[in-house]
């Protein structure tokens, strides 16, 4: 976790950017506007006191970007909203996730670091870390405890749904929409409205707005297909276009053993719907199946009703195509028992040679160590077209609050200013020099560890990566591909000359723009986005449960195809049909 | 002891080292691999090529452990623990089993102290409730929510029946001698039960050493994570399904050698102790391996 | 120092000369005891108050059992449900599946615990080589001393098909087996890493017994023409007889401890058809699901059963290996 580390910003804000630039260039809009001089500050004429560079340099804090450096860039911050910084500095706690390898300069920690020291600064603000948490049933376990000793930080990020409806009902969480709509930025307000009713349906328990919802960028995790094109010239083979390619490269692939004794096809793991690792999700949706992370998705029927993809009969025919590449050596043999963390060795090592992933399909160390190419294609079409599973980016989870605290206010204007300097294009925020990046003797830009962003106190940034506008990310790149791209080499400031320097982070930057381009005809969601309703939360893990092992030991051989008829019957006995009727009783509310 | 020589005998001793031999390698084996994955380098232990000597040896996966500043706070935190833990835990074992030693009649009450402290083995509150308690005495995310219980039963019983062994005569003169029962303690139970006394020592050295679910619980922000909590997450809950990963966590998944050295690293304490304390097992343990 | 007491024991008859005022104290036998012996109710007194505020006080918490527990009303003003989340506990189907594990993991192990731990030590007790013996005991109680965060770690690797259980398996030309992902392969894993972390320091106290046996006996066997097997059958295992029914008794009451730390740091979903044990449940219910009544329900079900098959096996120790815990 040390060594070889690559940040999300490599391919989110700042080689997302680079390479993409022949791919997009023919579908790009003419030339965007100029660099704003003053970001979209406030029209106002304002008093010196809140011009935030003044206020840091008063207070000794340093400052964002690298004015004084000749290949430095200056951050345009934008002027502190009036009242602030307050006369009285107030003290909001916490609930995040971080990752016990972010790394802090000496003697910072979250609580106390560059971006906390220019809130403070500006806002009055400090921040005070209660809780924390690495992965998900940590996560479940922390809330849970808080809840039932109702103990709750003032800001808390990512409330499992059904913990937040457990708390709603127990009267523990504060109205949040009605202030929200008092004090959010305009251009807030347009970025949730252009989210149309989804934005809100995770946030909302008996037509209250009770969290504000935490986005994430739009096609974050949608996977294309990805070959090892090195392997194909070395067999003289075309790259797969249709699903029977896949298959047969996979197998030529295995047989070869190209990658040593172990060698198979094509990546998977027990996730075999939807995986960020190894995907299998473009094949479900090809034929009509919306799959998701844990379990299939709902979609839409004729008749304008949701239905439960799990259970229809088109599951069985892709079963019937799994089980037999699983017979053919397409896949790992013990695919079904490896979770998606435990393959990056696969690919690192070389032993496989297809795989639907994102970005990160251009694995490093295997082109590094193993001399991999990586090439990157459409994903195939199945018999209902060619589709992938999405998110939608505003499924993503919520921030809450309980009810006694007092500081809504001031945590959304901060948000409001954030939003001026992090999700504007052109303020050239890359974080801080010494801590997030350096720039060398040579002039050249260097990534250093920490990244300021997974510090921060959402919704925009902390470890998980939140935005305000889902598309922003492809309206910057768009900007800066355009804006920088046009520039001499020579112009290039440090920041703008290293996108286009690494080849790794090129064919991520062309695979990134890729993904975008499809994202909005190409990908399929869940349909439903709501709370689990009461029968999910008895049943619903069981069913689950079920489901994965019966489809997996299908796939495996272990169980006859009919097994899977039983399992319907089963699912629709023990609660399926009753979860069916309560979605579709969500639905005729929301849709 | 009898010896006989004829082949019968030969062949049963023959057959009876091997065999233990091998045993005693089949326990060491899983911690040799551990060790050799750990020395080699992350290609060759991601390519499966290591079994019991290192390939390509390196120590850059001790190298970068010493660096991480998580895993070095981690494992002082678990050195604070142990140390402070076992400390107090011997200190409060030893002056409850004292008068729990006593019979009935010499202790009036000693009876119904004693089902107080047994009953505590056979029921509990549940999790939910301790955890507000220790929230409500402020002790989340402090190492006191790790110690705090401090006494265990059943080392209270193990070395209470040690007492009970120590003669009668011993005490009597001790106190005739005017000495307080804290001087007949001190001066002479406690130098007699030296085996029984480290053995217990040795269990709950060892106990706060490997203890990571309570780390889980009571230590809301994961800056505060003893070792072993800390290794939970980065070694086994890594089965991340549905969080949205990004580059930086992917890139970091693919470090068996690493997350190798951070296994041995948490062994090595125990493994330092323990020649140090073997030697009482046998005596010590005699009343209390029943339950050890 | 018989000097220096005195004069302690005066400034003590000073110091507490205002409780021997006190009529139901002023007994001179109560008083003499008291004298004596306040000190021993003082050395109980820490760990008593730290049972009250740790153990005992908790123990409110099982009114969870028969509420709807409601965080925001606590435990004083959440409503009562009665039996319901007992009911729901035993109307759901993973209930008799956790119970059908528990019992079948935990009496494997107990089972193949005791019998590897009695053979392994009968084979090490005929061993005369002491540094031999010495050394392959350190090694064999070693296991027993890492934690299951560690051995769960050195497992998963082991066991991965790119690990040595798969390079073996390979070398012999199988198929790999994914152990820790396969329902019929989960439950032996258990067995054989609780065999192989727990068999060489249970041994311990059957070394014990057997070195209390009187040598004369054996001598006395082996003129009586008894050779070494004959000896192990009619002295060795006669001789400790009574620790084994003392230790197959004991754990007849933890016939429901499948052992939480084990299985959760290996299971995951594929497996809980065959692994899933109460503890497990209890705290994905409790703890991630946040079905707080339905949790403590099954926790105080799994204690009740547990107490009763404690004091069952405490009595039978009793009556047959003639053992009192205290």
């Amino acid at each position: 976790m040390l060594t070889h580390k690559l940040r999300r910003r490599d391919f989110l804000r700042l080689t997302g950017v680079a390479g993409g630039a022949a791919l997009l260039a023919a579908c790009l809009p003419p030339a965007g506007p100029a660099e704003p001089a003053g970001s979209s500050a406030p029209a106002v004429a304002l008093p010196a006191t809140r011009n935030a560079e003044e206020l840091l340099k008063a207070a000794g804090v340093p400052l964002p970007g690298s004015p004084n450096h000749p290949k430095g860039w200056r951050t345009l911050l934008p002027d502190v909203p009036e009242g602030y910084p307050l006369a009285q500095r107030i003290t909001i706690t916490t609930a995040r996730p971080t990752d016990s390898e972010v790394v802090f300069p000496p003697g910072d920690d979250l609580d106390n670091n560059v971006w906390t020291r220019m809130i403070a600064t500006l806002f009055g603000i400090q921040f005070v870390n209660k809780m924390t948490w690495v992965e998900g049933d940590e996560q479940a376990q922390k809330y849970n405890l808080a809840m039932a000793s109702n103990d709750l930080a003032d800001i808390m990020q990512d409330v499992p749904a059904n913990i937040f409806a457990q708390m709603v009902e127990a009267d523990m969480l504060l109205e949040l929409g009605p202030i929200w709509d008092q004090y959010a930025s305009p251009k807030w307000k347009d970025a949730v409205a252009r989210g149309g009713a989804s934005a809100w349906r995770g946030c909302t328990i008996n037509g209250k707005r009770y969290a504000i919802p935490h986005a994430q960028s739009a096609g974050h995790d949608d996977a294309i297909l990805w070959v090892r094109k090195d392997w194909l010239d070395r067999l003289g083979l075309n790259p797969p276009e249709t699903w029977q390619d896949v298959h047969d490269v996979a197998v030529a692939f295995a047989q070869a053993k190209l990658g040593g004794p172990d060698t198979y096809g094509l990546l998977a793991n027990k996730d075999f719907r939807k995986s960020w690792y190894g995907s299998l999700d473009p094949l479900w949706t090809g034929y009509g199946i919306v799959p998701n992370w844990t379990s299939f998705g709902w979609s839409e029927d004729a008749n304008g009703n949701l239905r439960y993809d799990g259970v229809r009969p088109e599951v069985k025919e892709v079963l019937a195509i799994l089980r037999q590449w699983y017979a053919d050596g397409v896949f790992r043999k013990d695919f079904y028992a490896i979770g998606p963390d435990e393959l990056t060795p696969d690919l690192a090592s070389g032993r496989c040679g297809l795989q639907f992933n994102p970005v990160w399909g251009a694995n490093r160390d295997s082109i590094q160590n193993t001399g991999a190419e990586w090439l990157f294609l459409d994903v195939p079409a199945g018999p209902k077209g060619r589709f992938k599973h999405t998110d939608d980016p505003w499924n993503n989870g919520r921030f809450c609050c309980p009810k006694n605290f007092q500081y809504a206010k001031e945590w959304i204007e901060m948000t409001n200013w954030r939003i001026e300097l992090e999700e504007a294009v052109g303020t050239r925020m890359h974080g801080w020099e010494g801590i997030d990046y350096a720039i060398n003797e040579q002039g050249e830009y260097e990534d250093l560890d920490p990244y300021y962003s997974f510090w921060t106190v959402g919704p925009i940034g902390t470890r998980t990566g939140g935005v305000i506008d889902p598309h922003f990310e492809a309206e910057e790149l768009n900007h800066n591909l355009e804006a920088w791209g046009r520039l001499a080499p020579a112009e290039r400031d440090a920041f703008q000359a290293a996108m286009f320097g690494d080849p790794v982070l090129e064919l991520r930057n062309r695979a990134k723009a890729f993904i975008l381009q499809k994202n909005s005809t190409q990908g399929v969601s869940d349909k439903f986005t709501g709370l689990p309703t009461p029968t999910m939360l008895s049943v619903w893990s069981d069913l689950i449960d079920q489901e994965s092992e019966v489809c997996l030991s299908i796939i495996t051989g272990q169980k006859s195809m009919e097994a899977f008829d039983a399992y319907v019957a089963n699912w629709k006995a023990n609660g399926g049909e009753q979860i069916t009727a309560e979605v579709n009783e969500w639905w005729q509310k929301v849709k | 002891m009898v010896r006989e020589k004829d082949w019968r005998n030969t062949l049963f001793d023959v057959f009876n080292h091997v065999f233990i031999l091998g045993l005693g390698l089949l326990a060491l084996a899983p911690l040799i691999n551990l060790l050799a994955i750990s020395l080699s380098n992350s290609a060759a232990a991601m390519g499966g090529y290591v079994t019991f000597w290192p390939v390509n040896f390196t120590f850059e996966n001790y190298l970068s452990i010493v660096k991480s500043p998580a895993i070095y706070r981690a494992f002082l935190i678990s050195v604070e623990r142990t140390v402070l833990g076992t400390a107090i835990s011997l200190f409060l074992t030893i002056i409850t089993a004292y008068p729990l030693s006593k019979s009935a009649r010499e202790f009036k009450g000693r009876n119904i102290f004693m089902w107080l402290l047994v009953f505590t083995l056979l029921f509990e509150g549940g999790l939910i409730p301790y955890f507000m308690v220790i929230r409500s005495l402020g002790l989340l995310n402090t190492i006191w929510a790790l110690i705090v219980p401090g006494v265990s039963a059943w080392s209270v019983i193990l070395l209470m029946n040690f007492f009970r062994e120590v003669p009668r005569e011993l005490e009597e003169a001790a106190l005739l001698d005017g000495a307080s029962h804290w001087q007949t303690l001190w001066r002479i139970y406690v130098p007699l039960s030296v085996p029984a006394i480290a053995t217990l020592a040795l269990f709950a050295a060892v106990w706060h050493w490997n203890a990571w679910f309570d780390g889980m619980i009571f230590m809301t922000d994961n800056a505060n994570y003893p070792l072993q909590t800390y290794l939970r997450t980065v070694v086994i809950d890594l089965n991340s399904t549905t969080i949205q990963m990004d580059v930086t966590k992917v890139d970091a998944l693919s470090q068996r050698a690493l997350r190798a050295a951070m296994i041995f690293v948490a062994t090595v304490p125990i493994m330092l102790i323990y020649p140090f304390l073997q030697r009482y097992f046998v005596t010590g343990i005699k009343l209390g391996a029943v339950k050890g | 120092m018989v000097a220096e007491s005195q004069i302690g024991r005066k400034d003590g008859e000073q110091r507490w000369g205002a409780w021997l005022r006190v009529p139901a104290l002023a007994d001179p036998k109560t008083r003499a005891y008291i004298l004596r012996n306040w000190s021993l109710y003082a050395m109980l007194a820490p760990t008593l108050i730290l049972l009250a505020i740790f153990a005992y006080y908790p123990m409110y918490g099982v009114v969870m059992a028969f509420q709807n527990y409601n965080p925001g009303l606590g435990f004083v003003r959440s409503p009562w449900v009665g039996l319901a989340n007992f009911e729901r506990l035993f109307a759901s189907p993973a209930f008799p599946r956790v119970i059908g594990n528990t019992l079948i993991i935990a009496v494997s192990k107990l089972v193949t615990g005791q019998i590897v731990a009695i053979a392994l030590a009968l084979l090490f007790n005929e061993i005369r080589h002491v540094p031999f013996k010495r050394t392959m005991q350190n090694l064999l109680y070693m296991p027993h001393f890492l934690s299951w965060v560690v051995l769960a770690g050195i497992l998963m690797d082991i066991l991965s098909p790119m690990g040595l259980a798969g390079k073996v398996q390979q070398a012999l030309g199988m198929e790999p087996i994914i152990f820790l992902g396969s329902n019929f392969w989960f439950r032996p894993v258990l067995v054989v890493t609780n065999l192989w972390k727990e068999a060489g320091w249970s041994m311990i106290i059957y070394l014990a017994a057997l070195l209390a046996i009187d040598p004369d006996l054996y001598e006395a066997a082996a003129i009586d023409g008894a050779d070494r097997f004959q000896r192990i059958r009619y002295v060795a295992i006669p001789g400790i007889m009574t620790t084994i029914i003392l230790l197959a008794c004991l754990n007849l009451g933890d016939v429901l401890q499948a052992g939480f730390e084990q299985v959760f740091n290996l299971y995951n979903p594929t497996v809980y058809e065959t692994g899933d044990i109460i503890d497990t449940y209890v705290y994905r219910m409790g703890l991630v699901q946040a079905q707080f009544g339905v949790a403590a329900a099954a926790g105080l079900f799994k204690s009740a059963i547990g107490f009763v098959l404690i004091v069952i096996s405490y009595r039978l120790a009793d009556r047959y290996a003639g053992y009192r815990i205290f």
